[in-house]
């Protein structure tokens, strides 16, 4: 072994060989992300071209160039239904692909996603009691603010019940998350018969999931909610990849574990409570992008936060642009479109878990 | 701009950096520590004092209290566990520093290396500079991590995830990551423990180096002849308890040794430079009973 003093130089620094990557992947991400909302906005009942779409933002952003619309309600349908459905898309992908990586990450598991675990649930609980009780103190923002209560509350009881040790034992993780959607879908139940008729319906349908009817109003109830929930979630980043090494190894370096988990709880709380306030359950985006990026990427949550903010976003601006257009004229709910992609994958996912760990197979 | 408000919004801001200290200057003081988890008694009366520039070596048999001392001295929590006495580090109770500013003193290197996610070894080892972010620069991060990685002879193994490497390999990374911390006190459980000959020698070696460098060390050893040629101080724990501490010469007595591990051992000066070898007896610690007993055989084999 050579000596301390001697090596300190910096001919040796271990330089990253995936050092442009990060700039690649985010990059290329964010340029499908800027086509599937321009497509996305065109397509429907009402098709607009992909250029009258771009020339119609452009001119937002003061700049005069590309072809007027051609069909005279064209205007009126982009601005009012097509762009805040997509930004809607846009922003609730952007918080749970984030909020999953920060899940997994809090957890020290790669399983954790916030539908799984039941924190989606405890947010539509918290919405469906805010809508059927007619509550509206805070205004547009009285859903979103009961839907981050009921994350906040299943956040903290799946965490607090099934953390032990360095690392959140998958087990206990999945069969908690099947508690807590269980005693999520008795309190919603309690809703729905409290509801009437036509809140029953409603209810109903959000729980699938659908950004089906999205207004501007809730776009910017939720909006700066989900910004909050993302500066907050790179804020802790560095502090979390230390948590891998256990909550006695990052003490050891310095971090302040009790305080990490508190914010870590609140923001996913509040990313998922944001996300699910007006567009029900769409499930698994957190689990498959994060898990696709962090293969990609690494462990790192700085990054990996950015990315599966820009990947979630991706992922279910495209997903909604399925689900309203792969049947004329009806709408498929985007959280079973979600489920149906996301639900196998984490089936695989976990069954590799497990026959690493020894369990199965 | 450094407002107060910055400050007690981040704690490593606010974090005060350790003062240099002269070679022989107490860094750490244990009194009376106790530790008692369900009624039993992990440590005992533990009176203990680490200097700046020792290498102390704590040895005893399994379930000694070897692991419990370096938690308590490390100031961790111990789940479920009734303390007693205090732990000083520089000079003040190890509680009264904030977790950034004990995360600057001391550094822990714990018997398991697991890390969950699977992070280059290389990143490993830079967080071990967490406790110092806002307070050097990342120049000066990146030479301290390729020195100790060096110095640990990590460096191959930058790019590789740290979770697939060796128990050994593990162990090398995760002493890299205790030094990078640059702390004035080192507690090593074990550090040796899964390392070959080579690795052993060169761990103790850099051990002593930090010492050289103005840290207290100490390090969890069993080992007893490589903490008698290595260390400064041995400290023998036994039950909980402080059975003897000095040097090696004075501490590796047989007749102490062989009833405290409850194995016949001999102590006996190497004949060129004259460092003290532990060496077991031949029959010490096989239990006495004769496989060819028919009794014997018959009570084994139920």
């Amino acid at each position: 072994m050579t000596t301390l003093q001697s090596t300190v130089d910096l001919v040796g620094v271990p330089t990253r060989a995936t050092s442009r990557r990060p700039v690649v992947v985010v990059g290329a991400l964010s340029a499908a992300l800027v086509v599937a909302v321009v497509v996305s906005a065109g397509r429907g009942q009402l098709g607009i071209p992909v250029a009258e779409v771009a020339a119609a933002l452009a001119r937002r952003l003061g700049l005069d160039v590309g072809p007027a619309f051609s069909h005279p309600a064209a205007e009126a349908v982009l601005w009012d239904i097509r762009l805040p459905r997509v930004v809607m898309a846009l922003s609730v992908g952007a918080a749970l692909g984030a909020g999953g990586a920060l899940m997994q990450g809090l957890f020290r598991n790669p399983l954790a996603e916030p539908a799984v675990v039941g924190v989606s649930s405890g947010a539509a609980v918290g919405a469906c009691a805010a809508i059927v009780s007619g509550v509206s103190v805070l205004g547009t923002l009285t859903t979103p603010v009961a839907a981050f209560g009921g994350a906040l509350v299943a956040t903290a009881a799946v965490y607090v019940l099934s953390r032990a040790g360095r690392q959140c034992d998958t087990s206990t993780l999945v069969l908690m998350g099947v508690a807590v959607n269980a005693i999520a879908a008795a309190g919603i139940g309690v809703t729905v018969v409290l509801a009437d008729p036509q809140a029953r319906q409603d209810i109903v349908f959000w729980q699938l999931g659908s950004l089906n009817g999205t207004r501007w109003s809730a776009v910017s109830a939720t909006v700066p909610l989900i910004a909050v929930g993302l500066a907050l979630a790179v804020a802790q980043a560095r502090r979390l990849d230390l948590l891998a090494l256990g909550e006695r190894g990052a003490r050891h370096l310095g971090v302040d574990v009790e305080r990490l988990q508190l914010w870590s709880i609140t923001t996913v709380a509040l990313l998922v409570g944001a996300a699910t306030a007006f567009c029900g359950i769409i499930g698994f985006v957190g689990l498959v992008v994060a898990h696709a990026l962090r293969l990609v990427l690494g462990p790192a949550h700085r990054l990996l936060l950015i990315a599966s903010a820009v990947g979630g976003a991706l992922v279910v601006v495209v997903a909604d642009t399925a689900a309203r257009t792969a049947v004329s004229y009806a709408e498929l709910p985007i959280g079973m479109l979600t489920a149906l992609v996301g639900g196998p994958v984490f089936l695989v996912l976990l069954r590799r878990e497990r026959r690493d760990a020894g369990v199965l197979g | 701009m450094s407002s107060g408000w910055r400050r007690r919004l981040s704690p490593s801001l606010a974090a005060e950096a350790p003062a240099p200290v002269l070679a022989g200057a107490t860094r750490v003081v244990a009194s009376d520590l106790g530790v008692e988890v369900d009624g039993r008694l992990l440590l005992d009366g533990v009176n203990l004092r680490l200097r700046a520039g020792e290498v102390v070596a704590v040895v005893g048999p399994n379930g000694a209290g070897k692991s419990t001392l370096i938690a308590a001295l490390a100031g961790d929590r111990i789940p479920g566990a009734r303390l007693r006495g205090t732990v000083e580090l520089d000079g003040r109770p190890i509680h009264a520093w904030s977790e950034v500013e004990r995360g600057m003193r001391r550094a822990v290197m714990t018997q398991d290396q697991v890390v969950g996610l699977p992070f280059s070894a290389a990143a490993v080892v830079r967080m071990g500079r967490a406790p110092w972010w806002h307070h050097t620069d990342e120049e000066t991060d990146a030479a301290v991590v390729a020195g100790v990685m060096a110095a640990t002879e990590t460096t191959n193994l930058a790019d590789r995830e740290v979770t697939r490497l060796s128990g050994g390999e593990r162990a090398r990374v995760a002493m890299a990551r205790c030094l990078a911390q640059e702390a004035g006190v080192l507690l090593l459980d074990e550090p040796t423990a899964a390392l070959d000959l080579r690795h052993q020698v060169g761990t103790l070696h850099l051990a002593a180096e930090a010492a050289g460098a103005g840290a207290a060390v100490l390090a969890v050893m069993h080992d007893l002849a490589l903490a008698a040629r290595f260390c400064d101080r041995i400290v023998v724990l036994d039950r909980g308890r402080v059975r003897a501490d000095g040097a090696p010469r004075e501490v590796l007595d047989a007749d102490r040794l062989s009833e405290i591990y409850g194995c016949e051992v001999d102590v006996i000066a190497h004949p060129r430079d004259g460092s003290l070898l532990v060496v077991p007896r031949r029959s010490a610690a096989a239990p006495h009973c004769d496989i060819t007993d028919p009794e014997v055989f018959r009570a084994a084999t139920v």
